[in-house]
């Protein structure tokens, strides 16, 4: 069905940090290897040792530069799908295989029905749609629905492969719809935003932007971790810092 | 991404199927070249040409580059047109492996490496970088492909890993050898 | 954007066929011609031939073809879906309005009505097809006023040019006839020539630092791809096209879409019989090459935001 849901249950999403980022392509990877073997197989790969190799992938780690005067940054920035509140894709869709869920507000393709027109991937500006050539089907980001309810699963690995794959803890996942949620006080607190807002597609998931240039002495503010981790341990800073950072 | 035999895995080479000489762009500006141009590289040891990158996040008089995604063309069983050997390039060509000769040549010489783990500590090494004719628009030193070792399985042109976990009779198990 | 051959061909072969059949029901309508009923009846064939293949070379760059039924159930949200609606409900009125040339079934009445069901669906189908284009915000040279028009316009003028070889055929191709062609092909490229007047002076608000967000720390660009060859992403919406060639490509469609049709025209205008046909035919095809042309410029000229993360500008 592509008409859009007045309103979703839950606002299912991702939160990436770009100041901690390092540009690893875990989440690329681990994403491709879980949907590899999920409903969205294959994630096809064509010309694979070959001088055009190209492939499938729901996540994408992009490097850019940011320059002002002589002051210039490294950001290191994966971009997947956003699970848009407003998302066009859903709507061109002539057959209804794009839908997004009324529950929990994620966007999906039904492989039964897709007719392979791309139209979505073109309404998308953010990228989230690759075409599968060889399966003639559009496939995306499911934000790993079949882990986030999986019983078969630790009630702890119920999350995203690519947010527990990130070895530097720089993704996040959760009810961004929920205000007292853990994701949604981490978006206020850290200023989150969205991409490309203009789009008016009003993007679910949110960008963590990277912190101010500690340029003096006296500068470093307490990280997120120890803040969440204040009732953890009782001693000094360091044990508190260590039981968090082993306890990840 | 970051060792060699990561051009093997098909999905790690689609991120980095070559490596660039990375720059900075006020240096790059000083020898003429800009994105995608071509420059030699020459040391005390070797010459090698490749193309370049310019960024603003590197130190203004250092050059540096995934080393690990250069490769001899046929070397990992990839095509002998892939990226790696056409374009990508090897910075291991400039460097010796053994440090210079101790005044009057008769101790023995030692290994240019960390003198405690043996690894690799190159970083020392001078340079010059200058403008390149695009020629061939190929990467040097240019050796011959490697010949396909015996009995290797030929390579797939299309991968589709995970299709033999979907159901039985889904119309997606193409399962084509 | 990609120019994909199967849409291009599509676009200009139905909206070709559209035309076609809308002039013949305004000739209908209006009695301004007189038309050999079995020359009618031939031309409606082939503009439905024109649009059936358009329709079809459609299908044919789909995934899915066999799946192309479902494509019509979404008509409430799917500009995509509701032109498939409108393209198969024009069917049953020009196919009326086909027969109702030479066969006596169809009463004056009813053939009226169909020629002006058909006109109107016609006219409401390549206006969905140009909406395809026009709803999408992330093209920011598709998204404006006016490329529905264009699509009416061009559909028109291929349209008013197949129209003249059913002119000559009938012996009615007399000079104020092909004069109003002209005017036709002039007005229609005059639309073409504002869009891209349009297109070259826009400053679209998105640039990679409002796409990243990052661009309140300076000026953004893209350090390292998130893959060193192509993806699906750059293959279909970041096909580029340099401005210079552009800029060659539209004189050229010009020259062949409006100068050397109009020039044809006016020949045509003063001669008969056989060398007026070839004249006109020669127009034809030209004046089609030009909307195929123009046609895929529209693809190739077209950014999509997409590509702003991958360092580049609209």
């Amino acid at each position: 069905m592509t008409s859009l849901p007045k309103s979703t249950g839950k606002k299912l999403g991702l939160v990436t940090d770009l100041d901690i980022c390092v540009g690893c392509h875990a989440c690329a990877v681990s994403c491709k290897e879980w949907n590899a073997s999920g409903h969205s197989a294959p994630l096809t790969d064509t010309n694979a040792y070959g001088k055009d190799p190209s492939g499938v992938w729901f996540n994408r780690v992009h490097v850019f530069e940011t320059q002002d005067g002589d002051q210039s940054r490294t950001v290191n920035f994966p971009r997947s799908c956003l699970h848009c509140e407003q998302p066009a894709c859903v709507t061109v869709c002539p057959t209804g295989a794009s839908y997004k869920r009324e529950e929990d507000g994620i966007v999906l393709v039904d492989a039964e029905k897709c007719i392979g027109c791309k139209l979505c991937s073109w309404a998308c500006p953010y990228g989230a749609r690759e075409y599968d050539a060889d399966d003639g089907i559009m496939k995306k980001c499911t934000l790993c629905i079949d882990r986030i309810y999986n019983e078969n699963l630790e009630a702890s690995e119920r999350k995203p492969a690519c947010v527990i794959a990130c070895p530097a803890g720089a993704r996040h996942f959760g009810d961004l719809g929920d205000p007292a949620s853990d994701i949604s006080r981490l978006v206020e607190r850290r200023e989150g935003y969205a991409l490309m807002p203009e789009s008016g597609y009003q993007p679910v998931n949110k960008y963590l932007p990277p912190r101010p240039r500690k340029n003096q002495a006296g500068d470093t503010g307490t990280s997120d971790h120890l803040e969440a981790a204040e009732d953890a341990v009782d001693g000094s800073a360091f044990f508190k810092w260590l039981d968090q950072a082993l306890s990840r | 991404m970051y060792h060699s035999w990561g051009s093997q895995n098909a999905w790690l080479r689609q991120i980095h199927g070559y490596n660039r000489l990375c720059m900075h762009r006020d240096l790059a500006a000083e020898l003429g070249v800009g994105d995608d141009d071509w420059v030699h590289v020459e040391s005390h040891h070797g010459k090698i040409k490749a193309q370049v990158r310019t960024m603003t996040g590197c130190e203004r008089n250092t050059v540096w580059t995934w080393n690990a995604i250069g490769k001899r063309r046929g070397a990992w069983n990839l095509e002998d047109d892939a990226a790696e050997g056409e374009k990508g390039f090897l910075l291991n060509h400039l460097i010796s492996e053994l440090l210079p000769t101790d005044g009057d040549g008769k101790k023995r010489r030692m290994s240019n490496s960390d003198p405690i783990t043996g690894q690799a500590a190159w970083f020392d090494l001078r340079v010059r970088v200058s403008k390149a004719e695009a020629g061939d628009e190929v990467s040097e030193p240019r050796l011959e492909p490697l010949k396909p070792v015996p009995g290797v399985q030929k390579r797939p042109g299309i991968l589709r890993f995970g299709e033999q976990f979907l159901p039985k009779g889904s119309w997606r198990r193409k399962e084509r050898s | 954007m990609y120019p994909a051959y199967s849409v291009i061909l599509f676009t200009a072969s139905s909206g070709a066929g559209y035309g076609l059949i809308a002039w013949l029901a305004i000739a209908r309508l209006s009695g301004l011609w007189e038309l050999t009923p079995v020359t009618a009846l031939v031309a409606c064939l082939v503009a439905l031939v024109l649009i059936t293949t358009g329709l079809l070379s459609s299908t044919f760059h789909l995934g899915h073809p066999e799946r192309a039924w479902r494509a019509l159930s979404q008509w409430r949200s799917s500009w995509l879906s509701r032109e498939g609606i409108f393209a198969l409900l024009t069917y049953p009125a020009a196919l009326v309005f086909t027969a109702g040339w030479i066969r006596p079934e169809v009463s004056p009445g009813l053939m009226t009505a169909a020629a002006a069901m058909t006109l109107v669906l016609a006219l409401i189908t390549v206006i969905s097809t140009g909406m395809i284009y026009a709803s999408l915000t992330t093209i920011p040279r598709w998204h404006n006023r006016w490329v529905v028009p264009v699509y009416i316009a061009l559909a028109a003028a291929s349209g008013a040019l197949l129209f003249t070889l059913v002119l000559a055929i009938s012996e009615s191709a007399n000079q104020q006839s092909l004069i109003g062609v002209l005017a036709v092909l002039l007005i229609s490229w005059m639309v073409k020539w504002r869009y891209w007047r349009f297109i070259d002076g826009q400053q679209p608000a998105s640039t990679t630092g409002t796409a990243t967000g990052l661009g309140h720390l300076g000026t953004v660009t893209q350090l390292e791809a998130p893959h060193t060859s192509e993806n699906y992403l750059l293959k279909e919406m970041g096909f580029q096209i340099a401005r210079k060639h552009a800029a060659k490509l539209r004189r050229m469609a010009l020259n062949l879409g409006l100068l050397l049709p109009g020039i044809l025209l006016i020949l045509a205008g003063v001669s008969g019989g056989t060398s007026q046909l070839v004249l006109l035919l020669a127009a034809t095809a030209l004046g089609i090459g030009g909307i195929v042309l123009e046609r895929w410029l529209f693809f190739a000229e077209a950014k999509h935001a997409v590509t702003l993360f991958y360092g580049r500008s609209l």
